[in-house]
């Protein structure tokens, strides 16, 4: 009875909201736009973006503006949810939040580190928001990365990144990412204490996955095109998987070739993603997968917070393929191509 | 209020914005906006031309200054003054120059640094220390000196210092680790291990941890002697660490304190600045002037006069009058005044909306027929005391000015009524009514509150005329139903009954009836009625047929709200009876216990629900009344309140 009162406003909303979605009819008909403007014309015209885009001149819009009108128009709708929900669930959001929070800090710090200006830096800032647990503009005043990371003093991330900030390199600047990454998982684990067993499960389920995406990722990434010590690849993986146990995560970080790695994820629902041994597909085939499990739960209209958090998971995808749609006309890709790079098989 | 234009040089722009945030004098406007519209007029002469050549290159003025940092260092400094406590009194002094407020703060701000480093760098090493003596006390059976197993010829003993979820990872993986990993020391979120490792192997092993975000955390090399000897000695050095740290903290608060003044000093200067900035993000600027818009009330207008002489006649100042203004797309704000007895209810007329700048402010007749409606609904002596008390009690210790206020009045109003009625804490037997006893008269009460609502109705009539007529609207002054073609009508059916009533008529029926359908007609072609006064062509703005239907159904609206209105302060009178009622059934629940404490405490809660439950009804349906009733008669609350730049000093 509780979990009808706490969700069923939010639930609605959603339903709303999905059925704003780009159809496939709609993405077809992008992909087949002859070039840039008219595949922003169309997205202007004729799907859900149009409120969004209203007040837009297409002529003059470039395409980074663009990326940066449907990043932001997700962190606000994003923004905008925290009204629905109150107590622990309203702390779940905003530790799920922190995910496109850390995305900047890891701009920020980049930034800083390759010496941009605080301008540049902040054109491509997207999470800034009421949710942010750090002040933008102080850490953007900061002239180098040991400075911001001495600035996010009293924010959840000063402890994990102040032995970091001894070492500030290139693999350094690597570390300081991973370690972000981790706060984040971190993060939602000690608050998944406080949720009751059902909606627990749903979040282990749904990060357990994003986390052994990124593992098998990783993982693949490290052996194929960086040579990186076994050790060294099982210490930067996300424990704590959904699918994945910690043994056979060691055992992919030990494997010799792709056949072994494809062998021991063969009984996983991540067979599928790694079927080829081609970045390209495999990227393809994990948003594909994302999608299809995301949907899937969509479909089971739980009364619980699994609407709530598949429903951005498969808007961001959403913004993922626009994003890479418009790219691939802008630098007009092939349909034929271009179809690789999107959640899509047509 | 005024329209003020100010141009002047550069070099005076920092101080001018300066000082008018102080005196708060000016709400800004937006000055390019200003300057396109034709109220920003220089006149050509000699004095100007400068001024005058510059506009061809205006541009809105940008700030150049970024204080960020500077901002969050001074909430450094406030906090930790807040942590040790301390406080003083308001200070009022500022910095003007921006550059000297910074340096002052820097001076400041390093100091203070200086002493913090050094308390946080003991910190670190009193962890250091404790996680040490840790690790010795997981060593203390060890009969080996220390420097015997420190400085092994193949092996490296290291301290790491890792958090938890990565131990973890450490642990499922040790077979592959070249090392051997003895943990010594787990706390909530990290753990302190050993290793000894082959020195052959110490570059990969240490890789690995590095990827495992390890923090090094000693060698304990320089130490000499058995781990329980040097266990103590660490203890020791904790204790020293201690000692110092406490002395620091000393001399740091002794700094705080000294340096309060210039704190503070530095903080109003920084809200100074930020507020200065604030009205200078709506002025126009070139390379040499500036020029800014604002209003300011009337009354503020000769300390301006006064705060310019101190530029000697450097900035130029243009000046209008509210009603002057030819752009039309900015509305005057309005500044509300009135005086400390009604100021409270003010918020009760902007929970409603601020009044236009040309629109009669009506706090005050609110104050009046509030309160004696609220007195009339809830007339009691001693109940009215509590309310008044619990006012007092609001304004002066919870800090709730409007609202305590509020019920001051409506106390004292409660009280007097309560007099006139004759009650006491509900009870009607210790004082004689002065005036009448509302359970014994009961049709002259409901009749007395219908008689009282028509008074002020009427008022609300004639303040809604006034108001319409101010703005010119002669559709709804003249004929519109809350204009004078409804208050003709109004008035008209209350001296028909009056004289039904007394039995004298005055006119025969049949001219009463042409004058009641005169009105009717007035108000239902009040649209053509007034294109006609105006001299406009068009007589209907949106259609004869439409225009029709809609003033029709307003005419119905206009005799059943006219009638509804006015029995609607029946209620008045009506919860003056339940006043009574209600007292009436306690008194009856306490008499029928027979027992002396039990009818004492059933009085006393009988007075405490009335008080509470029946003060919120009568206070909210007063409200009603108020907002319902009276307020669209005359009321509309389009306006925008004047929010002036000021600094609050701290």
């Amino acid at each position: 009875m509780g979990s009808i009162v706490e969700f069923s406003a939010i639930n609605s909303k959603i339903k709303a909201l999905i059925g704003k979605m780009l159809s496939q009819d709609q993405y077809i008909k992008l992909l087949n736009c002859k070039d840039y403007v008219s595949t922003v014309k169309a997205l202007k015209e004729e799907t859900s973006y149009s409120e969004l885009l209203k007040d837009c001149n297409l002529d003059k819009m470039h395409r980074s503006d663009l990326e940066n009108i449907l990043h932001k128009h997700y962190i606000s709708t994003y923004s905008k949810f925290i009204k629905y929900f109150s107590g622990e669930y309203r702390k779940l959001i905003k530790i799920l939040f922190l995910r496109w929070e850390i995305e900047d800090l890891k701009m920020i710090i980049r930034g800083k580190y390759l010496n941009r200006s605080s301008e540049e830096i902040e054109s491509r800032l997207i999470a800034r928001s009421s949710l942010n647990t750090i002040n933008y503009d102080y850490l953007l005043a900061f002239k180098n990365v040991e400075e911001v990371i001495g600035g996010l003093k009293g924010s959840r991330y000063y402890t994990h990144l102040k032995n970091l900030a001894k070492d500030i390199s290139e693999k350094g600047l690597f570390r300081i990412e991973t370690e972000l990454d981790f706060v984040y998982f971190t993060s939602i684990r000690s608050e998944l204490k406080h949720l009751n067993t059902e909606n627990k499960e749903v979040v282990q389920n749904i990060i357990g996955m994003e986390a052994d995406l990124l593992n098998l990722g990783w993982i693949y990434r490290g052996k194929t095109f960086y040579k990186i010590l076994p050790e060294e690849l099982f210490n930067y993986t996300i424990y704590n998987g959904y699918k994945l146990s910690k043994q056979t995560i060691r055992k992919l970080c030990y494997v010799n070739d792709m056949a072994d790695f494809r062998d021991l994820i063969e009984n996983t629902p991540y067979a599928y993603i790694y079927e080829k041994d081609d970045s390209t597909i495999i990227e393809k085939h994990e948003r594909e997968f994302q999608k299809k499990y995301f949907k899937k739960i969509i479909r089971e209209n739980k009364t619980n917070i699994s609407l709530v958090m598949s429903y951005f998971m498969v808007y961001r995808i959403e913004v993922r393929d626009i994003i890479s749609i418009i790219e691939q006309k802008r630098y007009s890709i092939d349909i034929k191509e271009g179809i690789n790079y999107i959640s899509l098989t047509l | 209020m005024h329209m003020i234009n100010l141009v002047g040089v550069m070099s005076d722009f920092d101080e001018l914005t300066k000082m008018l945030a102080i005196g708060g004098y000016m709400q800004p406007v937006n000055a390019l906006q200003e300057i396109n519209s034709s109220d920003f007029v220089l006149k050509t002469s000699n004095d100007n031309i400068e001024a005058l050549m510059d506009v061809n290159y205006i541009r809105p003025y940008v700030s150049d200054k970024d204080y960020n940092i500077s901002l969050k260092h001074i909430t450094i400094l406030e906090e930790a003054q807040n942590l040790i406590g301390i406080k003083g009194e308001y200070i009022k002094e500022t910095i003007f120059d921006f550059d000297t407020s910074q340096k002052e703060l820097s001076k400041v701000y390093d100091e203070y640094m200086v002493m913090n480093k050094k308390i946080e760098e003991l910190q670190e090493k009193e962890e250091y220390l404790k996680n040490t003596y840790e690790a010795l006390g997981f060593l203390k059976n060890v009969t080996v000196p220390m420097e015997e197993f420190t400085a092994t010829e193949n092996f490296r003993v290291d301290l790491y210092k890792v958090p938890q979820q990565n131990m973890v990872k450490l642990k499922a993986n040790y077979e592959n680790i070249p090392s051997i990993i003895k943990s010594v020391y787990t706390q909530d979120d990290f753990v302190i291990f050993l290793s000894f490792t082959p020195l052959l192997l110490l570059t990969e092993t240490e890789r690995i941890f590095k990827s495992a975000n390890c923090e090094k955390i000693l060698v304990p090399d320089h130490y000499i002697g058995l781990p329980k000897d040097v266990a103590v000695i660490i203890r020791s050095e904790i204790n020293e660490i201690q000692k110092s740290m406490i002395k620091i903290q000393v001399e740091l608060n002794v700094f705080l304190r000294a340096n309060y003044r210039s704190i503070k000093n530095i903080t109003n200067s920084y809200e100074l600045e930020q507020k200065s900035e604030e009205i200078k993000k709506s002025a126009a600027c070139t390379n040499e002037f500036f020029y800014l818009s604002g209003w300011i009330p009337r009354s503020f207008m000769e300390s301006l006069d006064t705060l310019l002489l101190s530029f000697d006649e450097r900035i130029l100042i243009i000046r209008k009058k509210a009603n002057e203004i030819t752009n039309k797309a900015i509305t005057p704000p309005t500044m509300i005044l009135n005086n400390r007895l009604f100021k409270p209810f003010e918020s009760m007329v902007l929970m409603y909306g601020v009044p236009s700048y040309d629109e009669i402010d009506p706090t005050i007749f609110l104050a009046i027929t509030y309160t004696i409606m609220f007195g009339a609904m809830f007339g009691d002596a001693g109940q009215g005391l509590v309310i008044l008390l619990a006012g007092f009690l609001l304004k002066n210790k919870a800090r709730r000015v409007n609202l305590g206020g509020v019920l001051e009045t409506l106390g004292i109003s409660s009280i007097v009524f309560g007099f006139l009625y004759g009650s006491v804490f509900g009870s009607e037997t210790v004082i004689n009514a002065l005036l009448i006893r509302p359970m014994e008269n009961i049709n002259d009460v409901l009749i007395g509150a219908i008689i009282f609502g028509c008074g002020f109705l009427i008022v609300g009539f004639i303040l809604g005329i006034t108001n319409s007529l101010r703005r010119k609207d002669i559709e709804r002054g003249l004929f519109g139903k809350e204009g004078l073609a409804g208050f003709m009508f109004y008035i008209g059916v209350i001296i028909l009954i009056v004289s039904i009533i007394y039995k004298k008529p005055l006119l025969p029926i049949a001219i009463w009836i042409i004058y009641f359908i005169f009105c009717l007609l007035l108000i239902l072609l009040k649209q053509p009625l007034a294109n006609i006064i105006k001299g406009n062509k068009i007589l209907f703005e949106e259609g004869a047929k439409d225009y029709f239907i809609e003033s029709g159904f307003e005419v119905v609206e206009t005799l059943l709200s006219m009638f509804s209105n006015t029995l609607s302060f029946i209620r008045v009178g009506a919860f003056a009876l339940n006043h009574v009622g209600l007292f009436v059934a306690f008194a009856s629940m306490a008499s029928m216990t027979k027992n002396g404490t039990a009818s004492v405490l059933i009085l006393i809660l009988g007075n405490i629900v009335i008080i509470a439950l029946e003060g919120l009804i009568v206070f909210i349906q007063g409200l009603r009344l108020q907002y319902y009733e009276l307020f669209s008669k005359y009321y509309e609350g389009a306006g925008a309140s004047f929010e002036p730049v000021k600094v609050k000093f701290k």
